[in-house]
């Protein structure tokens, strides 16, 4: 190895291919993380994949749906932990199950379309019934072939554990899994802020964009938690043509960028402005209608001030508060993203986006507010548009013989010890560490902790 | 009189598919009228009895004249890197049906097949949209200009990476 080629230079090229290997990948993971380098084979190895799909998918908290999305009894969708199916359903009790989409027979799916209403599921292969709690109520020829059967033993298999917090429906495949709450922890702190402005809260506005990007789901993930410095290039179209305003977006050097993450393995970034309200560019009628009878008085706070909140809740579920406008005949107005980065592969991963506004939002606003976030991220958006391109590319490198024989690692290291001065904020009123500067990667690093340690933790 | 309308019309779709194909959407703007709705509502799988499964409140595009005109200023920019380099496209549209008569022949409603067929980069298989226009014509100072859009597309989930194109 050639010493100007700025990497370790250990021995053979073989070698390096093995070190390259996912377990190895792994073994050397702390260390390089330590330093703020991740291997780029993370993002495109299929061993890790595989693994993921089983630590972490398996085992975390997994968004599935929001509450507003089965307004009626028998209301149900098809959702994925994972790559595996599942029904997201509300029973006919009114409780919402989360329920494998796979028949006790012999494994048909029952459940073949994206949504529907029904009270219950039959099979098409053999026509055994279950409730829509998963309930088995029938199966064919009971008496003359299954006279001993015990339908209590033989309901649809269900997620291990099913909560909510502020209508964000989470389930778990682990049941040994801490309960959703302790799961979110502190970070409820900063979800309530995005949730918890008027008394009913945030509602879906219709269905959510659905779209299948040639990338790891890690790059949106990590993305989102806090890399506040890719805006002024990525995004420098919508900047310049004055769909955002360069603030919101996250210009480094000014004093209006926060990063804050150590908050039990999710992390948020935040631009605001201390000297006036803004609440992310809600209009007057809708502001109006924010008090903080849910919210402390920092969170309300926070809420006022701010331009952008963008965050991840470990492992793939991100939400983006923010204020733009689509068309320059409109000042800007505010809007609520939430998105889930779906694992379909190690460089394949389905885009879930869903566009909420406060209940009691007028429907004149609702509309705007679905239609701002559709302008920018979605799968026409502004913003989504030039991100996701760039995550496309980013999976050929990391799924490279090169990046494999030269065991090639990603600088993270913006922001790190001696490559940074800004220190965390003593003062800060909310929960985890937050740093008063967009020129740090610190939340990206805390995402592929978090993955580190969920991805060594000990298997079920 | 009312075939060389019928003419006219599918001429409008002709350049258009040209238009944005070689991407001269200041052009295209013109052809709409200030007034349009554009719409691609997002579609769900459905039993069948259900209904096609297109959303009422859910959209890949929900535009008017100003948010067209700020994604095709947006598009001139260097650093909109989802169109930089360019997508190459090539739209067939097909099965065109023109209603029977429009009112005074000032409106015509038309709907036709599309087809767009995507090519980025160096990679050698294209994406493909396809899925039905219902689209509201009016007549402007002697010329058709597009009223509404409403695309329907055939798939659910997109198969591609964005939608940095029009319909």
């Amino acid at each position: 190895m050639r010493d100007n080629m700025s990497y370790t230079s250990v021995g053979s090229q073989t070698l390096q291919a093995e070190r390259a290997s996912g377990p190895n990948l792994l073994e050397e993971m702390k260390r390089d993380l330590d330093q703020g380098l991740v291997p780029a084979r993370m993002f495109g190895d299929r061993w890790i994949y595989d693994l993921e799909l089983r630590q972490i998918f398996g085992r975390a908290w997994v968004f599935i749906g929001h509450e507003s999305e089965l307004p009626n009894r028998g209301d149900f969708a098809l959702r994925y932990i994972g790559e595996d199916p599942f029904i997201f359903v509300r029973d006919a009790d009114g409780i919402i199950r989360v329920l494998f989409n796979a028949c006790r027979h012999r494994g048909t799916q029952l459940c073949r379309v994206e949504r529907g209403n029904a009270s219950s599921f039959t099979c098409p292969y053999h026509a055994w019934t279950y409730r829509n709690d998963g309930q088995l109520i029938g199966v064919p020829a009971r008496q003359l072939g299954y006279r001993m059967l015990a339908f209590s033993q033989w309901g649809l298999f269900s997620a291990a554990k099913v909560a909510s917090y502020c209508g964000l429906v989470f389930a778990t495949l682990d049941p040994d899994a801490v309960p959703l709450e302790d799961y979110l922890g502190r970070y409820k702190w900063y979800l309530d802020i995005q949730l918890k402005l008027t008394p009913g809260g945030m509602e879906i506005l219709g269905e959510p964009h659905r779209w299948v990007v040639d990338a790891n789901w890690k790059q949106g993930a990590e993305n989102f938690c806090g890399d506040s410095s890719h805006t002024q290039m990525t995004h420098r179209s919508t900047i310049e043509f004055g769909v955002v305003n360069a603030a919101t977006a996250g210009a480094p050097g000014k004093d209006y960028g926060l990063q804050i993450n150590e908050c039990d393995g999710h992390a948020i970034s935040i631009r605001q402005q201390s000297d006036r309200d803004i609440f992310w560019e809600y209009p007057k009628e809708m502001t109006r209608l924010f008090n903080a009878e849910r919210l402390g008085s920092a969170q309300f706070d926070l809420a006022r001030h701010a331009m952008a909140h963008v965050g991840t809740i470990f492992p793939n579920f991100s939400f983006l508060h923010t204020g733009l406008t689509d068309s320059l005949d409109r000042p800007p107005g505010a809007f609520l993203s939430i998105r889930v980065w779906q694992p379909r592969g190690p460089q394949k991963t389905e885009i879930w986006n869903w566009i909420l506004a406060p209940k009691e939002a007028s429907p004149e606003y609702k509309r705007r507010a679905y239609r701002l976030g559709m302008s920018s991220f979605s799968p026409s958006g502004s913003f989504e548009q030039d991100d996701v391109t760039i995550w496309c590319s980013i999976a050929r490198t990391a799924s490279s013989v090169f990046a494999e024989m030269n065991n090639v690692k990603f600088n993270y290291q913006m922001g790190l010890g001696e490559n940074f001065d800004t220190k965390p904020l003593d003062d800060w009123p909310g929960p985890g560490v937050a740093i008063p500067s967009n020129a740090g990667e610190g939340g990206l690093r805390a995402f592929h902790w978090t993955w580190y340690h969920r991805m060594t933790a000990r298997a079920r | 009189m009312s075939q060389d309308h019928d003419r006219e019309c599918e001429r409008f779709f002709y350049r258009e598919a040209e238009l944005l194909d070689g991407r001269d959407l200041a052009q295209w703007l013109e052809m709409l009228s200030p007034n349009i709705e554009y719409r691609a509502p997002v579609r769900i799988t459905r039993s069948r009895g259900e209904g096609d499964g297109f959303s009422k409140t859910a959209f890949f595009f929900d535009e008017d004249y100003g948010s067209l005109k700020l994604r095709v200023a947006r598009f001139a920019s260097d650093f909109a890197w989802s169109e930089n380099p360019p997508t190459r496209t090539r739209r067939l549209v097909t099965n065109l049906r023109l209603d029977a008569t429009g009112a005074a022949d000032l409106t015509r409603m038309v709907r036709s097949n599309f087809a767009v067929y995507c090519f980025r980069g160096d990679e050698p298989a294209p994406r493909v949209l396809t899925g039905e226009r219902q689209d509201l014509l009016e007549r402007e100072g002697g010329s058709w200009k597009l009223r509404k859009r409403l695309v329907l597309f055939d798939t659910t989930v997109l198969g591609m990476d964005s939608l940095s194109i029009l319909l």
